[in-house]
């Protein structure tokens, strides 16, 4: 599915340290190499049109600009244009027998456009037909002038692809040798010059209105790369561009790797050395949430595609080593160049005249190799090597109707391989991220793979045997991305700074930036000079915490009438706030049409850490910790005053939470501060009474609000 | 990615003896007309009209959820005729796409929300990626990837895709399972 549409989360690497996806890939069978299609070489086999399906030979395409010859697009979307008939009387219609007659036109049916549009007349087969006619005439007049004309001295330089000025540059001579015949150089046009003065622009341009809808786009006006005409009216339909079939070859052995088969509707090959067929496929079945650090179960699946069976072995992949095996390499083949052109400098003088060339000129273009790069992708995660193997069965294509199930007799070692079937096998393995890999971040674990290549090519006649040999590929698994980084944050606040972090009651409350249902806010600035209470719920959509909020919903006004500004915080995104918001909002029977305040989305947790707000006992779905129930109270001075948590299994009573913001009860008595002297209260509230308790000391004492 | 198991209820689908299976949620017209070769899953409120024209699909066919075969018209001078639909082998439709190609070739992939225009020809090995519009009357030549809309060429595939299909329908139809009570 992956290879269809998905992103692609194995890779391999190829010979030349490029990573694509198995299918991509190709394998030389003569080199034992892996290829991809920027190490082969690219060969145009056929030239056909993708409408009519019909093989249009090179010479011909040539002629035609690669363009097919009965197909148009349309000029305006670019889509196929179909042949419409409009049957139209005969041109006498007083005649008896005139039949009608079919005239064609072209339609675009997706936008469209027609032939009618631009002024171009409908057309009778008629012409057509007289048309093709003369072609034909025309060809083959042609080819009876070719035939008297060909001269016996043939030129092979179109069919090798060897030009003069290739050998010339093989024997270490100039390319660009004037041949003595051509000494009547025809003269060049003498080069333009810049002028100061420029012709005025006309007037209609700044007066007439310009009508947008009569003006190509730029893609209109570059599929007529002649004319590139402005206006609507100029949209002639194009021949349609020609589509290939093309073989690829192997640069270094210089063997075919692809070669389809000549029919262009066919999908079939004559050749097909995919790597898809001969290199044991891997997948990604399940793996594990990834914390750095923390070691997590990974299950892949190996399928066997070929029919010898295979035995895989794993290897530690090491980048380092790779790359400067890869630098020492193209060391390597700079000195053999060099050695190279030494010797053909020291050859040179000694050329005969035509000793060389023959041999040149029977090989066919030299293939520019591609030296090995070194591969660009970090690894961040390590894979912990098993010591065992395990072997694949070969792929077996009438097990699919035998339903009489496995009978192998293979002796697994069970902490690796988990299950298997047929040519299948699933793989455990164990993946430990990086320690300092960031939340959040692509995880991407590499190990080389062994398996045992049989080739099946009898290269001698006494070697009947079919040869095996190990073949090591570079594999790359993206594990996607890490979740658990946090936990490690949250405890390394939580342990190694023993505390001391932690907000006290009265520090300055900090000044963080979140986002929330309102957008981003910096703290201070949305407090600005008035009391604040944040408090912080595990969840969205669920019940304690609905209860909550709706309370608060209810709440609101009497907060507002205090002059505190309300904000809640949860770890989910700000998108199920909102949704979650119109539930609370229902809950609630609230009739404004805002929710009065914001909540503050903690996705990455980070607040909810630096506010010692987490229970690391509660967790979600992915193992992550949620924020247990705090309620923070901040003054105007951006102190903290009040600080309540509760655990996720204990919901708040929100009207206590009033009842902080004002203590008592409008028109009860209130209470006198201890720290008031018992002769100061005399003077200062003189209709004092002091509850009596057992213990005798008058620290109850209660006076009229003033 | 390997594929997980597509759970669904045994109650809701019908197994025929070639491996069929289809959803009792589904509407299909005139099933006389309609060919299933064997091994083809119609997921539930698929749409097949057999009453316009013969439909005819492959081997290992997914026809998804909400998908709408419908055989393509042509309009003459005399009336309208219908065209029958013929599908191949391996093919996977997509959710929401409504097919009113005349020829849908083998190891087709069509993704999800596409309309495919009247009298379209798919040729093997194409991918119509999710959301493309192809106008009428188009053809997709083998290997190509189209998408967008209007839909046009926008990549190539590799040559084994057939191989790639065939293992997907296949792995699909495996993973298509009921769900097993304990």
């Amino acid at each position: 599915m992956s290879y269809i549409t998905g992103p692609d989360v194995v890779k391999y690497a190829c010979t030349c340290g490029l990573l694509k996806p198995i299918t991509h890939l190709y394998f030389c069978r003569y080199c034992t190499q892996i290829r991809c299609s920027f190490c082969v070489c690219h060969e145009i086999d056929s030239n056909f049109c993708g409408k009519c399906s019909e093989n249009i030979p090179s010479s011909e395409a040539k002629l035609k600009k690669n363009r097919c010859g009965n197909c148009y697009v349309c000029p305006s979307c670019q889509q196929d244009l179909s042949t419409r008939i409009a049957s139209k009387g005969s041109a006498n219609p007083e005649e008896a027998k005139s039949t009608p007659k079919k005239m064609y036109y072209l339609l675009c049916q997706f936008c469209r456009w027609s032939s009618r549009d631009v002024g171009i007349p409908d057309q009778s087969t008629e012409l057509l037909d007289s048309y093709k006619a003369i072609i034909l005439a025309s060809k083959k007049h042609q080819q009876d002038k070719d035939k008297k004309k060909r001269v016996k001295c043939l030129s092979y330089t179109d069919r090798t692809g060897v030009t003069t000025a290739a050998i010339r540059k093989r024997l270490g001579l100039p390319a660009d040798m004037t041949n003595p015949m051509l000494k009547n150089k025809p003269k060049d046009p003498d080069p333009a010059k810049a002028k100061s003065e420029v012709e005025e622009l006309p007037d209609s341009i700044f007066t007439e209105p310009l009508n947008l809808t009569e003006v190509m786009t730029i893609e209109q006006r570059l599929l007529q790369t002649e004319q590139q005409p402005t206006t609507v009216d100029k949209l002639f339909p194009v021949h349609k561009q020609l589509s290939i079939k093309r073989s690829l070859r192997c640069r270094s052995c210089e063997h075919n790797v692809s070669k389809p088969e000549y029919n262009p509707s066919s999908v079939k090959f004559k050749i097909q050395l995919f790597a898809y067929y001969i290199i044991p496929e891997i997948r990604i079945v399940t793996v594990e949430p990834l914390r750095a650090g923390k070691p997590s179960e990974l299950i892949i699946k190996f399928t066997n595609p070929t029919q010898h069976q295979t035995t895989i072995t794993f290897f530690e992949l090491n980048l380092n080593e790779v790359d400067s095996q890869v630098a020492e390499e193209v060391a390597e083949n700079f000195e053999q160049n060099l050695y190279l052109q030494e010797k053909q400098q020291l050859s040179l003088p000694s050329l005969g005249s035509l000793s060389q060339p023959n041999s040149l000129l029977s090989s066919r273009t030299p293939s520019i190799t591609v030296k090995p790069r070194p591969i660009e992708q970090e690894l961040n995660c390590k894979v912990e090597i098993p010591t065992s193997s395990f072997i694949l069965l070969p792929r077996d294509d009438a097990a699919e109707y035998d339903d009489s199930g496995d009978s192998h007799n293979i002796q697994d070692d069970p902490n690796l391989v988990k299950w298997r079937k047929s040519n299948k096998a699933f793989i455990r393995l164990a993946v430990t991220p990086n320690e300092d890999l960031p939340l959040n971040s692509e995880v991407v674990c590499g190990f080389v793979m062994q398996h045992i290549y049989t080739n099946t090519i009898t290269s001698k006649v006494e070697n009947k045997e079919p040869q095996q040999y190990n073949h090591k590929v570079k594999v790359f698994l993206n594990l996607g991305n890490s979740v658990g980084s946090f936990v490690a944050v949250v405890s390394r606040l939580f342990y190694q700074n023993n505390f001391e972090k932690m907000i006290n009651l009265g520090d300055v409350f900090p000044n963080f930036s979140a986002k929330t249902t309102i957008g981003d806010i910096k703290f201070h600035d949305w407090l600005n000079d008035s009391w604040g209470i944040l408090f912080s719920h595990p969840a969205d959509f669920t019940p304690v915490c609905t209860t909550e909020l709706a309370r608060l919903l209810k709440l609101h006004p009497e907060f507002a009438k205090r002059n505190t500004k309300v904000i809640a915080l949860s770890c989910d995104p700000v998108s199920q706030h909102l949704k979650w918001s119109n539930d609370i909002r229902v809950y609630a029977g609230y009739s404004g049409d805002a929710f009065p305040y914001p909540i503050i989305a903690d996705e990455d947790r980070e607040l909810a850490a630096e506010l010692h707000m987490i229970d690391l006992d509660e967790k979600d779905s992915v193992g992550l910790p949620l924020t247990a129930r705090a309620v923070f109270i901040i003054d105007p001075n951006k102190k903290l005053r009040l600080s309540i948590l509760y655990p996720a299994t204990t919901g708040r009573n929100f009207d206590c939470v009033t009842s902080i913001r004002s203590p008592h009860h409008p028109g009860e008595d209130v209470m006198v501060q201890p720290t008031v002297s018992d002769d100061e209260v005399k003077t200062l509230f003189p209709s004092l009474t002091v509850v009596a308790v057992p213990s005798g000391k008058n620290y109850l004492r209660k006076t009229p609000q003033p | 990615m390997e594929l997980r198991d597509i759970n669904y209820n045994k109650g809701e689908y019908v197994e025929t003896a070639s491996g069929n299976k289809v959803c009792r949620q589904t509407i299909l017209c005139g099933s006389q007309n309609i060919i299933l070769q064997g091994k083809v899953i119609v997921q539930s409120e698929a749409i097949i009209r057999g009453d316009l024209a013969n439909v005819k699909t492959g081997r290992y066919c997914i026809i998804s959820k909400e998908a709408v075969l419908r055989p393509p018209y042509k309009k003459f001078s005399k009336g309208v005729a219908f065209f029958p639909l013929n599908m191949g082998d391996h093919v996977f439709v997509g959710e929401r796409s409504v097919i009113n190609a005349a020829v849908v070739g083998n190891y087709v992939y069509i993704g999800k929300n596409c309309v495919i225009g009247r009298r379209c020809t798919l040729k093997d090995c194409c991918v119509i990626e999710d959301n493309t519009v192809l106008a009428p009357e188009t053809v997709v030549p083998p290997f190509a990837r189209y998408g967008g809309s209007p839909g046009v060429q926008v990549g190539d595939l590799p040559e084994c895709q057939a191989d790639v299909m065939v293992d997907f329908t296949r792995g699909y139809y495996q993973h298509f399972q009921p769900i097993k009570l304990i």
